[in-house]
């Protein structure tokens, strides 16, 4: 029930009043916590583009935002500001970048206490207090707290969400107020966990555990969101960002090179796992099969371009074999993706994921594609015939009765992928090279297997018939 | 086909733009369902002029839609007027809304210049004094905004127009943007990924601002001094396996985000020597060529997903600068001539997907028929 104040004519929302559900009540002009804020309205001149009828709550709380973000506030009210917003547009990516300030803030060291208040929060300016938290590589318990209340709130918006982008990356930035990893390698993208910030004791058991249970906990959140949306690409992004964050607990590959393979135990590591029953879900999704490429291989490439010093273009890794100079190649988990591939390849052998991913361990293993040659020409037609339809009526006999019929059978080419890479297989295998039929390869998927990319078959003939 | 027929009845089109693709998997997963209804909702527009119902005068000598010029110019102009409430979901997007517009009817042929004083009506109240342009009022500089502003500002003209940038401003605020690992993000305390770079490096060069680092960026402390250092090792790095190019390192090869990294490294440069430098041209060749399927004919963005109309622009912007670095001066026996504009690409494959499938009933452009 409203009161009425007595410094103003004003009926006043009581104290304890929410956002209102009606896009039209006032809520923030009639609040009294609310009252010392002088709102910026939005000014649209007429003749303005695509003006949009913002509903009257919209318009008044984004007046009011306007108003605190111009003073820089930080305040348990302006924080209930953002949620609000964010439940009226989750795509306000401003709003999301100013709750993450007033968080930082209010973490940092206000004493305020939970109670709704208008106390204001000076905003440290200096960022090297944020770290204070963690110099030594430790977590407050009560930081630790705050994060796990922000991630149950976002886990919740998230899955409300599932299409929305700026609620990955506020879970990136708070994500990235926890420790550093215990024993990690530099992550590809913040130079500020770079090598020569890395924190020199080792972090006491207390935090390790929580570290622990957190990439447990974020796995579990992160399966259960991509069962929605196997392919959402900013949760997949997360997923690759969190795995370098916290390598020794999510990257089966981290301490693994050339003489210390993990191809005997990689199978069992939880984040291996759980890419492997993305696969067997649908091994036809590329994001799965991306990620398992950086967490067994792609995570060696960029970290070692990231540690060179002026920084190295990416192909010259894999062009001047500098991974394998270093010894930082696992040969054996190579040949055991490999087999691993070639499996999945024959249970679905157009699937272009699969392939691709071949190609990938063939690159950093730097394995010759020839000696995919058996392998491929298990996927054509009749005696190695690269024209066969994929399924042809058969004739069959019955020995007996002496009666035919006509079955179909699946005896002619099955992969248009296979044909692709016989024919670089045909022209670059050293002891049965094979020209012609390199040529007849490419012919064969210009004409009959993938026609539509016919400019880029006969681009590939023409440089063949230039040697 | 005999063109003094003029009543044709069966108007032939490649065979394989109306039919389920030669080769198909027996084992089904939720992608080859996707995929299996995709070409069904296509296959029937692809194949209108044999659909015995169909008006013959509704299509070309090509069998094909025509693109309905006036519907596509009046949906354009009813966006631009004012949005329901429920369109608040576009609102850190307004620069996007104008922009596409706009674009839609330059390319269009229509006359954009009458919008000159709407349009300073619309971004001049973007613009923030500590440089660069939000998505709305109030909102933080974006680099995603700047851009889509940017480019409607050339799109436009005008000398007042154009003076409404703050261009010092900006220069500034995009030294706060640069990273020490050579990218840019987006917005300050925003993500860092190839969009940036691209964004960046448009509104450097469209606005003829200096390429050193302002005094006051951050990057400087990493020892750099130009907006430049650090960007093509950095681009290079977001290549994947697949060929294609991530938003990040480390994430998946995707059609957007390669176009902004080639535009990026074709601003950088011309595009024979900065793509050929930075990255694997015979890899990045063969993700792109297998971005076009059939019978559907348009782009898809990633391997196994399925087309969208909006990928026409994105990867459809790619092979310029691809087949730029095939045929460039320094190519020496390279067999894309350039004479015959043979393309890498099946132009006609992409046109009747845009004509056959994207067009809605009443003007405006789709992802696909289903959306």
């Amino acid at each position: 029930m409203a009161t009425t104040s007595s410094s103003s004519s004003v009926v006043l929302l009581p104290p304890d009043a929410q956002p209102p559900k009606s896009k039209s009540a006032a809520y923030y002009a009639v609040h009294p916590h609310w009252q010392d804020v002088i709102p910026i309205p939005q000014v649209d001149q007429t003749g303005v583009l695509a003006p949009i009828a913002y509903s009257p709550r919209y318009s008044e709380a984004m007046s009011f935002l306007r108003a605190l973000m111009a003073e820089n506030e930080v305040s348990e009210r302006a924080l209930a500001l953002t949620e609000d917003l964010i439940s009226m547009n989750p795509a306000h990516y401003t709003v999301w970048i100013y709750r993450m300030r007033i968080l930082k803030g209010l973490w940092q060291g206000s004493t305020s206490s939970d109670n709704i208040d208008t106390k204001i929060v000076e905003i440290n300016e200096d960022k090297s207090s944020q770290q204070s938290d963690t110099d030594d590589n430790e977590i407050k318990p009560g930081l630790w707290r705050n994060i796990q209340d922000e991630l149950k709130w976002l886990d919740e918006v998230s899955f409300r969400n599932l299409k929305n982008y700026q609620i990955w990356h506020h879970r990136h930035a708070l994500v990235e107020l926890l420790p550093l990893d215990p024993a990690g390698p530099a992550t590809p993208d913040s130079p500020k966990n770079s090598p020569k910030n890395r924190p020199t004791q080792p972090s006491s058991k207390a935090t390790n555990e929580i570290l622990s249970s957190f990439i447990a906990s974020e796995q579990l959140f992160l399966s259960r969101i991509l069962s929605q949306d196997t392919k959402n690409y900013h949760v997949w992004s997360y997923r690759q960002w969190l795995c370098a964050r916290f390598p020794s607990l999510l990257l089966p590959s981290y301490s693994s090179n050339a003489s210390n393979s993990i191809a005997s135990t990689y199978r069992t590591h939880a984040e291996v796992q759980a890419i492997d029953t993305m696969i067997q879900d649908d091994l036809r999704n590329n994001s799965a099969w991306s990620h398992r490429y950086f967490i067994l291989f792609g995570h060696h490439e960029l970290t070692y371009v990231q540690s060179q010093s002026p920084p190295i273009i990416l192909k010259e890794v894999n062009e001047q074999k500098l991974l394998h100079k270093a010894g930082l190649v696992d040969a054996d988990l190579v040949t055991a993706e490999i087999e691993y591939t070639k499996h999945e390849i024959r249970k679905a052998p157009q699937n272009g994921s699969t392939w691709n991913y071949l190609r990938g361990l063939l690159r950093h293993g730097d394995v010759r594609i020839t000696t995919l040659r058996v392998f491929c020409e298990e996927f054509l037609g009749p005696e190695g015939d690269l024209w066969t339809d994929q399924w042809v009526d058969v004739e069959l006999e019955d020995p007996a009765t002496k009666e035919t019929r006509v079955e179909r059978q699946e005896i002619g080419v099955r992969s248009s992928h296979a044909v692709e890479w016989l024919s670089e297989i045909y022209s670059k295998d050293e002891t049965a090279k094979d020209e012609a039929r390199a040529k007849e390869c490419l012919r064969a998927l210009a004409e009959k297997w993938d026609p539509i990319r016919k400019g880029y078959w006969d681009y590939k003939l023409s440089k063949l018939e230039e040697k | 086909m005999d063109s003094t027929d003029e009543f044709e009845p069966f108007m032939t089109i490649p065979p394989h733009l109306v039919r389920w693709p030669a080769i198909r998997d027996t084992l089904s997963s939720s992608t080859s369902q996707l995929q299996a209804q995709t070409i069904a909702e296509c296959l029937p527009l692809l194949n209108a002029i044999n659909n015995p119902s169909s008006n013959p005068f509704d299509f070309d000598e090509h069998g094909q839609h025509n693109l309905n010029r006036a519907d596509h110019i009046k949906f354009i102009r009813d966006g631009l007027q004012a949005l329901p409430a429920q369109f608040v979901a576009m609102d850190a997007s307004r620069p996007w809304l104008m922009y596409w517009s706009l674009l839609s009817l330059y390319v269009l042929g229509e006359d954009v210049k009458p919008l000159q004083s709407s349009i300073i009506k619309t971004f001049e109240p973007l613009q923030n004094k500590s440089g660069g342009f939000g998505g709305g009022q109030g909102h933080l500089s974006h680099l995603a905004g700047t851009y889509a502003v940017i480019l409607a500002v050339s799109m436009v003209g005008g000398q007042d127009v154009y003076n409404v940038i703050d261009r010092v401003a900006l220069w500034h605020w995009l030294g706060r943007l640069k990273q020490s690992n050579g990218g840019f993000c987006v917005c300050e305390d925003g993500e860092e990924d190839v969009r940036g770079a691209y964004c960046a490096l448009v509104a450097i060069t469209l606005l003829d601002l200096p390429w050193h680092l302002p005094s006051d960026s951050a990057a400087r402390a990493s020892g750099m001094t130009d907006f430049r250092d650090g960007l093509g090792e950095y681009l290079s790095s977001c290549q994947t396996y697949e060929g294609g190019i991530a938003a990040s390192p480390s994430n998946e090869a995707h059609g957007a985000y390669t176009f902004c990294a080639l535009a990026c490294l074709s601003i950088l440069g011309p595009p024979h020597e900065t793509i050929k430098r930075y990255l694997n041209v015979e890899s990045l060749l063969q993700w792109l060529s297998a971005r076009q399927y059939a019978p559907e004919g348009g782009f898809a963005g990633r391997t196994n997903k399925v087309v969208d109309g909006c990928y026409s622009h994105w990867i459809g912007g790619c092979w310029p600068l691809v087949e730029a670095v095939l045929t460039g001066p320094d190519h020496e026996g390279e067999s894309v001539d350039p004479s015959t504009k043979a393309r890498i690409f099946s132009g006609e494959g992409l046109v009747r997907y845009i004509l056959g499938c994207c067009q809605g009933p009443s003007g405006g452009l789709r992802d696909k028929p289903s959306k």
